[in-house]
């Protein structure tokens, strides 16, 4: 009785023949030179959304019962932008200007990235509506093509700038901890510590933030040395 | 590749683990590359073992290496790099044999059609080709766990320290999982008049062990 359940037990280190686990070995999953380099091609110019994966077809047929299963499966609504890098080094979605020449890309529905020389970033989520930029360090300009449902977005060390459809730049200097939004065109928002809120900026207005210091301000783009301590519609938080 | 200067040593085929992962973590120039050189083929070659079908594996395999360059900021041990890589390609397999699951059972039998021209290395024999073909449909009768913990035990040859590493479990959990993985394959390859040619002459597959 006690040899029978014994042998019934499974054994964690009982294996499959040894024969069959070496065909599998040899013939399955071998990769060539030419497929990596390739592949690493792809990688590179791989717009960060997956393609639409047809799971619609299968979507319309499920019962509710199985809708939560879909949630694992992100459907995509509709296709991401694609994008383009016209200039700098690009890295696993690191795009990055040399120290003397400038950085640009180009989203596909017209909306411009420019890097000054030095300065790099990450692009992160890329989907129908638009795109993050994490700027690691530097300057840039985004010129952003104004449409119905558009998200874009800035990271800047702490702060985030949400993009309405506008031109403006971004300055982050991650070792001083200062970031600087000039507004040229549109609308943008801007929250991150010291500012409680959300700072709404106008056109013509630059925004200046140094961190360790704990100061919001803002100036018009043409006259910085006339600015307010804060604007009225500012409440940075001091405590 | 070579934008490989930047790493510490100059040479992506000197670099440690260590160094390739702090050199990513500080985002410099050429490590990504160096560190697709390093990992693809170990990428590639455990998504093909698992998922037994070809039509996802590069997009898969790039979805890894996003990820991979996306969170190894919080790997706490650089020396853990391949473990780090190991365990994203784990959690991708199982994402997408959920997924499966659920075509599967919109849509039976998608998934193996074309397995045989696909997957496996065009030199190998007919026969050997379908063999290969009803392994991966036995492998079906695992759920994804077992699945991924027998590929990685016996396919990837990890022991069962890694297996458990690479799975996020415990060494308890992974033999369990093992047991029962290895208890179910050996039953049906047994039963399979073809794979059954494959264990030793009479011999019971079970005294077969790893040494």
């Amino acid at each position: 009785m006690h040899s029978d359940e014994r042998s019934q037990k499974p054994d964690p280190e009982s294996t499959p023949p040894d024969a069959l686990i070496n065909l599998v070995r040899t013939h399955v999953g071998r990769v060539t030179q030419a497929q990596s380099r390739r592949g690493w091609q792809l990688l590179q110019e791989r717009s960060l959304s997956r393609k639409p994966q047809r799971r619609w077809l299968v979507g319309l047929a499920l019962v509710p019962a199985l809708a939560a299963l879909f949630l694992w499966m992100r459907t995509p609504a509709s296709p991401a932008l694609g994008f383009r890098i016209t200039s700098g080094q690009w890295d696993a979605g690191q795009l990055r200007a040399p120290s003397a020449t400038p950085a640009s890309m180009a989203f596909s529905d017209g909306t411009e990235f420019r890097l000054a020389p030095g300065t790099h970033g990450v692009l992160g989520e890329v989907d129908a509506h638009g795109a993050v930029f994490d700027l690691k360090q530097g300057h840039m300009d985004l010129n952003v093509t104004r449409r119905s449902g558009a998200r874009w977005a800035v990271d800047a060390g702490p702060f985030k700038i949400s993009v309405i459809g506008t031109r403006f730049s971004v300055d982050w200097q991650e070792k001083s901890g200062r970031l600087k939004v000039a507004l040229h065109k549109g609308e943008v928002h801007v929250s991150g510590p010291p500012i409680a809120g959300v700072v709404k900026l106008a056109v013509g207005q630059q925004l200046q933030v140094d961190v360790a210091e704990r100061e919001v301000r803002i100036a018009q783009i043409a006259d910085d040395t006339k600015i307010p301590d804060v604007a009225p519609d500012v409440v940075p938080d001091l405590g | 590749m070579n934008l490989l200067t930047a790493l510490p040593g100059g040479d992506p085929d000197q670099a440690t683990d260590a160094s390739l992962a702090r050199a990513l973590q500080r985002g410099l120039p050429g490590a990504a590359a160096a560190t697709w050189e390093r990992f693809y083929p170990l990428v590639h070659r455990t998504l093909a073992r698992t998922l037994g079908s070809d039509d996802e594996v590069n997009d898969l395999a790039q979805d890894v290496f996003m990820r991979l360059f996306a969170r190894v900021r919080v790997l706490r041990d650089p020396e853990a790099l391949r473990s780090f890589v190991y365990s994203i390609t784990v959690r991708v397999i199982r994402g997408e044999l959920r997924r499966r699951w659920v075509r599967r059972i919109m849509k039976p039998m998608s998934d193996y059609a074309d397995l045989s021209n696909r997957l496996i290395a065009p030199v190998a024999p007919s026969e050997e080709r379908a063999a290969l073909v009803r392994f991966y449909r036995l492998l079906e009768t695992l759920n994804s766990r077992e699945r991924t913990a027998y590929v990685l035990r016996h396919l990837e040859e990890m022991n069962l320290e890694e297996t458990a590493a690479a799975m996020e479990v415990s060494l308890a959990t992974i033999k369990r999982i093992l047991a029962r993985a290895n208890a179910r394959m050996n039953d049906v390859l047994r039963a399979d008049p073809v794979l059954s040619g494959y264990f030793p002459d009479g011999a019971n597959p079970k005294g077969v062990s790893r040494a």
